[in-house]
């Protein structure tokens, strides 16, 4: 009898050491991160206004960092090859070189990579103009079949597998990688990507020689009646954000704002690109079909094609090889060549 | 006294209890069976048109929304924030209710996504980015327009032999169907008796496929259609296309 008691004994000690044993191995594991919010100030050019920042959506530190980390990681396409940064190079204003942007498996995309200083300003998104935000922008190349490819279900279940992300997410959002966290955290970082600092910049904030006199003579010129450039490249980030039809061609392919409108007014019509760090984003137009600056001071010289949407801005500029010249000069000037360098590291 | 009249209300309510047994709350679900020419619809698999023509599917996705379950006595139990798609690779079981009483005399619903959901100037609008990812409505289902957004309300996909000459896979052979916009949005509405008595109810309905194509000839009129919105000029394809689902759903039977 007295054995008897002694195995049942033994067995509910051995019981209650498993139970103690597996409850301090799961509290050991699990890592209790807490939320932080760190308010992320953006670093704003004196000349530009504040960035509208949606109030679902305010700047952490903890978000941008995420978001950062998630913009440079191929694990956001479906075999792994391409990241955000792939197409959006930071070194060339976060724009790429090629015609049109190049997808996983060499897939060549639709349009020309825009650049992405400045996008926290956009009002709307994509050439057609009809996503509203950020936020709603980010799920498109991710799942994109000629982009990134990746389902958004597959991809959370890999960010939550993920050491880095797991913690991430948690410290920056108080839970696991949802569609709503994800595209938030990548908003973040993008409307940290500002670019104001340009020798044109610090020319108007009173350093006379920022410019050269070829370049002033190219910003008069610019700013001018006689050319209008100023009237759709205009404000401090050299666009009115409108659509405009240049007539780059007789009949266009890619027909632009009727796409979504489906109105024949809109064919050919695009959404008029910021100008800044121009210099290094080319090729330009929307299907990157001229290759340098003075194949576009060309083309706009001559006046563009016949179009009956053509804008009645767009006409013969009679332009003389030294204006050519300054005019280039000048859109050079908007370009910063080193702003990137601050967004590779935390 | 006082025990009389409590006996008294026991009985009533015993009485009445038993009299309302045959209406105990029940679970309702809906289940969407894509047919073709009667029997389960197989992808990849020749079927012919209503209008002859031989054809394949390879992708058959809707949205439902907007379900009503119709008493006897007219009023409507109202399901504004369940959100289905059917899949020609899924089951397509939806659960309608946890728990419902009453007689009924049917159902209606919604073929695609009600601009509650579809509108973001509609006063539900929530972007698609806030569903979870296993949500009917996430773009993780791939039924969202993300560059102009909105969600496709239907997706028919596969092959026609639009040469006639008998063979499926000669190139451009294809057709892709996407549906959408408030104008595309219609209802369905069948007539059917059932009381609920505790045991799950499953409400079966045959969805016959290729009746989306009657009067409407894949080698004459548009086998591509993706219309941006309402004005575009495949939107008559589509609306032509949707304008069939009274010929696609039949009627209702557990």
């Amino acid at each position: 009898m007295g054995t008897f008691l002694n195995s049942i004994r033994c067995l509910l000690n051995k019981f209650l050491i498993y139970i103690i044993g597996v409850s301090l191995f799961s509290i050991a594991c699990k890592e209790n991160i807490k939320k932080r919010e760190t308010p992320y100030i953006l670093d704003i050019p004196d000349a530009f206004p504040e960035m509208p920042i949606p109030s679902h959506n305010p700047l952490t530190v903890e978000k941008v960092e995420l978001g950062r980390k998630l913009f440079f990681d191929p694990i956001l396409s479906v075999d792994s090859t391409i990241s955000c940064a792939s197409c959006h190079i930071p070194q060339i204003a976060f724009a790429d070189h090629e015609p049109q942007a190049k997808g996983i498996h060499g897939k060549i995309g639709m349009r020309n990579t825009p650049t992405l200083y400045n996008i926290g300003y956009a009002p709307y998104l994509f050439m057609e103009g009809k996503v509203p935000d950020l936020e709603t922008q980010v799920i498109a190349p991710v799942q994109h079949e000629e982009e990134m490819g990746l389902n958004l279900r597959d991809l959370l279940k890999r960010l939550e597998k993920h050491p880095y992300y797991k913690k991430q997410f948690q410290l920056a959002f108080g839970e696991k990688p949802t569609p709503g966290n994800f595209v938030r955290a990548l908003a973040c970082f993008e409307r940290t990507l500002i670019s104001g600092n340009s020798s044109y910049d610090q020319y108007i904030n009173g350093d006379t020689n920022a410019l050269t006199a070829q370049q002033k003579l190219g910003m008069e010129l610019f700013f001018s009646e006689r050319l209008q450039c100023s009237k759709c490249h205009g404000g401090f980030n050299f666009t009115n954000y409108g659509f405009e039809n240049i007539g780059l061609y007789v009949h266009y392919e890619d027909i632009g704002l009727a796409r979504a409108t489906a109105d024949t007014n809109d064919i050919g019509k695009f959404k008029v690109p910021t100008l800044r760090n121009i210099s290094i984003t080319y090729p330009y137009m929307h299907n990157g079909s001229l290759q340098t600056l003075n194949d576009v001071i060309e083309f706009y010289n001559e006046g563009g094609k016949k179009n009956p949407n053509k804008s009645s801005l767009i006409k013969p500029l009679k332009l003389s090889e030294a204006e050519k010249k300054a005019l280039i000069s000048f859109l050079e000037s908007l370009t910063e060549e080193q702003a990137y360098t601050k967004y590779l590291q935390p | 006294m006082k025990f009389r009249i409590a006996f008294i209300l026991l009985s009533i309510t015993a009485f009445f209890n038993i009299g309302c047994g045959s209406e105990k709350s029940s679970r309702i679900f809906l289940k969407i069976n894509l047919t073709a020419e009667g029997q389960p619809l197989q992808l990849n698999t020749d079927y012919t048109s209503p209008e002859g023509t031989l054809i394949q599917f390879s992708m058959v996705r809707f949205y439902v929304s907007q379900i009503s379950l119709i008493k006897e006595n007219n009023e409507e139990i109202h399901y504004p924030d369940n959100y289905y798609l059917a899949d020609s690779q899924s089951e397509n079981l939806f659960l309608i209710d946890e728990a419902v009483t009453g007689k009924f005399k049917g159902i209606r619903f919604g073929l695609g996504v009600d601009s509650t959901r579809n509108d973001s100037s509609g006063i539900y609008a929530i972007p698609a980015y806030e569903y979870p990812a296993d949500h009917a409505l996430s773009p993780a289902n791939f039924m969202y327009w993300s560059w102009n957004p909105g969600y496709i309300f239907m997706k028919l996909e596969g092959k026609a032999d639009t040469s006639a000459n008998g063979i499926l896979n000669e190139i451009g052979e294809t057709f892709s169907i996407h549906t959408g916009f408030k104008e595309a949005y219609v209802f369905i509405e069948r007539n059917y008796n059932f009381t609920t008595k505790g045991d799950d109810i499953i409400l079966q309905v045959n969805a016959e496929i290729p009746n989306f194509f009657t009067n409407y000839n894949l080698r004459s009129k548009k086998k591509d259609a993706h219309p941006s919105n309402s004005k575009h000029e495949d939107f008559p394809y589509v609306l032509e296309i949707v304008n069939n689902s009274n010929l696609v759903f039949g009627n209702i039977f557990e």
